[in-house]
């Protein structure tokens, strides 16, 4: 499955502990230095589909202020998953440096 | 309730009823936590962009893919099959025009002197055509996002065709409109990212548009075969063009693929989705009606036995394929 910068802040969002809705627009905003904001609608997508791949499992239920809170917890299989697509965007990143880092030294050599 | 919960409340009934039961009330609650408090004499809306969300929710939960409901997904697959179909017919249709523009130039240089504008523009709107051939082509082998963006700019080229009806008053413009809005609307709602399409191999891209350019060809050359053998009068051509021409094949391949369907007891989403092209193509048959070609003796009755046909089909394979939908589960997530 092809995980979407969204879904890999919604799994991040959830390492640490279960997030209702809310909570987790807040951390993904948070998480991406206020780069991605998640619209409510965007948000529930984004939860769908990492439910329905096992990323996800509902957590508890709580009512809050006569309001409905769901909070939904990190699997095992989307803290595999997490970490597999963190491992590729590491090596990503890796491999970018280093050619930057060659260019920059035969910039350096050559002025 | 706050006028802003109201109207957020109201936004949230595109969403299908079974997913609002599940998870209107959490998304209320989130919707205004993030919003605050606003006051009533404000006149709160919820933002365009909020909207727009619950809009794209809303198409993606009902034509579902990957991991939706068994219901949404025969909904999605339906209308995945009605942009594939819908796509050939365009992309066999380009095939044709590219052909006719190698061999046969006649029709380029009755558009105009050489390097004038008006052979240009004739070039220039054949060659639009083969975005429809592009965007088939790059759909079977899987790359959506190629496909969307050819189709859509093959439509744009037909909304100039809208200007003319207004100007011309001719419903026969329209119906350019209609035949390029329905793929792009069909790919656009259906292949998301939870419904990729698969990816096929370039044979299989190639043959079906080249297969049915050549069967299109077949059927306008076996009228006109006809039409001259047996000396017809141009108003009994007219009619045979009526019913044998490129509308009117595509309604006879509809009407045939609609019965071998309906024979083998096919799934919902097929009927559905064939159910759905009989329907645009009986709009397309009805708007033909209004045209001034059939003021041409015996042109309207043969459009209303193929409208009627359509329209009996389609009736027939919406009651069946809606009859055949999965039932809707229990939407909601356990915990475990």
């Amino acid at each position: 499955m092809n995980i979407t910068e969204p879904m890999f802040l919604a799994l991040t969002a959830l390492v640490d502990e279960p997030r209702h809705g809310y909570g987790i627009v807040q951390e993904v905003e948070r998480l991406s230095g206020g780069r991605v904001q998640l619209k409510i609608g965007s948000l529930y997508g984004v939860l769908d589909r990492l439910a329905a791949e096992g990323m996800v499992a509902l957590d508890r239920e709580e009512v809050q202020a006569g309001r409905l809170r769901r909070y939904y917890r990190l699997t095992d299989e989307g803290a595999g998953a997490l970490q597999s697509e963190a491992d590729r965007v590491t090596a990503n990143a890796a491999a970018a440096t280093t050619r930057l880092r060659a260019r920059s030294a035969a910039l350096g050599g050559a002025s | 309730m706050s006028l802003l919960e109201k109207r957020y409340r109201s936004t949230l009934r595109v969403l299908p009823a079974a997913y609002r039961a599940e998870r209107e009330e959490e998304m209320v609650s989130a919707y205004l936590e993030y919003a605050g408090d606003v006051p009533d004499e404000r006149g709160p809306r919820p933002r365009f962009g909020e909207i727009a969300s619950v809009l794209a929710l809303a198409v993606r939960v009902r034509l579902g893919g990957h991991g939706a409901a068994a219901r949404y997904v025969a909904w999605g697959d339906a209308v995945r099959l009605v942009a594939r179909y819908a796509l050939l017919y365009k992309a066999a249709t380009a095939v044709l025009i590219l052909i006719s523009m190698i061999i046969a130039t006649q029709d380029i240089e009755q558009s105009g002197p050489p390097m004038s504008a008006e052979r240009t523009v004739g070039v220039l709107l054949a060659l639009v055509e083969c975005l429809w051939l592009v965007s088939y082509v790059a759909l079977v082998r899987g790359a959506a996002r190629t496909a969307k963006l050819a189709a859509l700019a093959g439509l744009l080229a037909y909304v100039a065709e809208l200007t003319t009806v207004v100007i011309n008053h001719d419903p026969l413009r329209l119906t350019y409109l209609i035949w390029g809005a329905v793929p792009v609307l069909a790919l656009f709602g259906a292949y998301h990212r939870d419904a990729p399409p698969p990816r096929h191999s370039w044979v299989r891209a190639l043959y079906p548009p080249l297969a049915g350019a050549a069967l299109i060809y077949a059927g306008q050359a076996a009228v006109g075969a006809i039409a001259n053998a047996a000396d017809m009068t141009p108003e009994l051509a007219v009619v045979a063009y009526t019913v044998f021409g490129q509308t009117g094949q595509a309604t006879l391949a509809v009407l045939v693929l609609a019965v071998l369907y309906l024979a083998r007891g096919s799934e919902a989403a097929t009927l559905l989705g064939v159910a759905i092209l009989a329907t645009v193509l009986l709009a397309l048959r009805l708007i033909e009606v209004l045209s001034p070609v059939s003021q041409n003796p015996g042109v309207l009755p043969a459009l209303a036995i193929q409208s009627a046909l359509l329209a009996v089909m389609a009736f027939t394979l919406a009651i069946t394929g809606l009859r055949k939908l999965p039932a809707l589960p229990y939407l909601r997530e356990r915990p475990g």
